[in-house]
């Protein structure tokens, strides 16, 4: 009840929410599950296979996050996701590599060809990228991104406008209208970003574990002739996809591998040149796309002034 | 070094379990505030103590709950980056459905609390955070300016702007009260909750 005697911050203090809900009893199950929650999780990698939905690559730093879905029934405690290489998923990434053999046949196959351009797309650490993603009937979410190794700049379309992320050594700002905030790299609860190149070969090496590759034909791509080769998983591939790490994920909408159907890559001048990974979510089916550009392009990244 | 022993002869366990039940509410009530339902503020509370288990070593002792809270405001932020992830407060407000009625079943847009609520969501961010950490979370301006990163002078001269703000945002019908307030010198500015 409002007294007309009120200040406007004891009105405010009449909201809060707590008052009608407060925080889970101490001795709780909810207690003890989100206690154990944060020490079990902090430093483990989470299954894939557990998560659902599809991320958001307009923000790919936080593309990481779990899915949106609301639960309903009994809740169960979440399991953040964490990003640590460790030495079984780097393993994991190295047995992907060793088993895309580039076969002996003189005509190298469509496999090989793109496992070499995928090789060649590793070594570029500048370039520039533009991820577009499409969620069933949403409009289509663009964000664009340029490269310098381990430091990039991201525009995207944030929630409140235009934003710039710049990420520059051990730390990300975030420009919104004209106001930035900074914060260290390591204390983004999702994690870090791979460097793009080498995260490109990694996925795409991964992807052809086991699939079928096949040449779909010409196609021109950002004012190239491209040839665009169709990559379809088997449970092999993604599984070999799983093996990688989120920061390695997060560039290509491909935390959910086993909704993975397709992944397209166009191919000219021994570069990749787009890839294009198609998921279907049950309800949903959505696209990533990435293309890539500007390959060795004098990109420095600062930190914004 | 989970099992190491500290120089009082605690395991760490130990004491970020201490750590835990000395902060759980106010770090889950922080996030509460800020997200649209309890089962988020689970999330974001879970989420704010990996960061603190996995950092257990950085706590500063005795500062504990504002270190946690700038935490807590870090995963509430990268969240709320997440676009459309959450249907949190924030969001709310800014398109103007955040009444008490939508979030805990008060009286909504038409009701005395609505008019708060409205009047809440047509504030700069600045301002509205200000204003809850003060109203909300309790903290004194002194707090409010160490997780804001600011001095407290300027986190007291932007506060009693936001408290401006907020009482010419109000109804002049709804709130005669709080206008002559707001034409007399602030006195609490520097006041401890």
């Amino acid at each position: 009840m409002t007294h007309p005697e009120d200040t406007p911050e004891e009105r405010l203090t009449r909201l809060d929410p707590v008052r009608t809900d407060p925080a889970p009893r101490r001795g709780s199950t909810r207690y003890e599950s989100i206690l154990e929650t944060a020490m079990n999780t902090a430093n483990v990698p989470i299954p894939m296979t557990e998560s659902q939905g599809l991320p958001d690559p307009a923000s790919p730093v936080i593309a990481f996050e779990e899915s949106s879905t609301r639960r309903r029934g009994p809740r169960r405690p979440r399991r953040s996701r964490r990003f640590v290489l460790t030495g079984a998923a780097a393993a994991a990434v190295l047995a992907a590599v060793a088993v895309v053999a580039l076969g002996s046949n003189e005509q190298p196959s469509a496999a090989a060809t793109v496992a070499e351009a995928a090789t060649n797309t590793g070594e570029i650490t500048r370039l520039r990228a533009r991820l577009t993603r499409q969620i069933g009937d949403e409009p289509k979410s663009i964000s664009t991104a340029e490269i310098d190794g381990s430091n990039l700049r991201i525009n995207y379309a944030g929630d409140d406008g235009p934003t710039v992320m710049t990420i520059v050594g051990d730390t990300v700002w975030e420009t919104v209208a004209d106001e930035t905030t900074s914060q260290p790299y390591d204390e983004i609860a999702q994690g870090r970003l791979a460097p793009f190149g080498s995260s490109s070969e990694a996925v795409v090496r991964a992807a052809l574990h086991q699939s079928e590759v096949e040449a779909i034909g010409p196609e021109r791509v950002g004012g190239v002739d491209a040839t665009r080769y169709r990559i379809r998983p088997s449970t092999a591939t993604r599984a070999a996809l799983s093996d990688l790490t989120p920061a390695v994920l997060g560039w290509f909408e491909l935390e959910h591998p086993e909704q993975v159907t397709e992944i397209d890559v166009w191919v000219t001048d021994d570069l990749i040149h787009r890839i294009q990974v198609t998921s279907d979510a049950g309800d949903t089916v959505g696209s990533a796309t990435i293309d890539f550009y500007d390959f060795g392009a004098d990109i420095t990244i600062t930190p914004p002034g | 070094m989970a099992g190491a022993l500290t120089p009082s002869g605690a395991t760490p366990v130990d004491v970020f379990r201490s750590v835990f039940d000395a902060h759980f509410i106010d770090v889950w009530s922080y996030a509460r505030r800020r997200c649209a339902s309890s089962a988020d503020a689970d999330d974001v509370a879970a989420e704010t103590f990996a960061v603190a288990w996995r950092r257990r070593d950085d706590l500063p002792p005795g500062q504990e709950r504002l270190w946690l809270f700038g935490v807590a405001r870090r995963v509430l932020a990268n969240q709320r980056r997440g676009a459309g992830r959450r249907e949190d407060l924030h969001v709310r407000l800014i398109h103007h459905e955040g009444t008490a009625g939508s979030l805990d079943g008060h009286d909504g847009g038409d009701g005395p609390e609505g008019k708060v609520w409205e009047a809440l969501a047509s504030l700069s961010a600045d301002d509205r955070e200000l204003l809850l950490l003060r109203a909300w979370d309790g903290l004194a301006v002194s707090d409010i300016a160490v997780l804001l990163e600011c001095s407290a002078n300027a986190a007291s001269l932007r506060l009693r702007r936001a408290r401006a703000h907020l009482r010419e945002a109000l109804p002049a019908t709804d709130d005669g009260r709080s206008r002559t307030r707001a034409g007399r010198p602030p006195t609490e500015e520097g006041e401890a909750p």
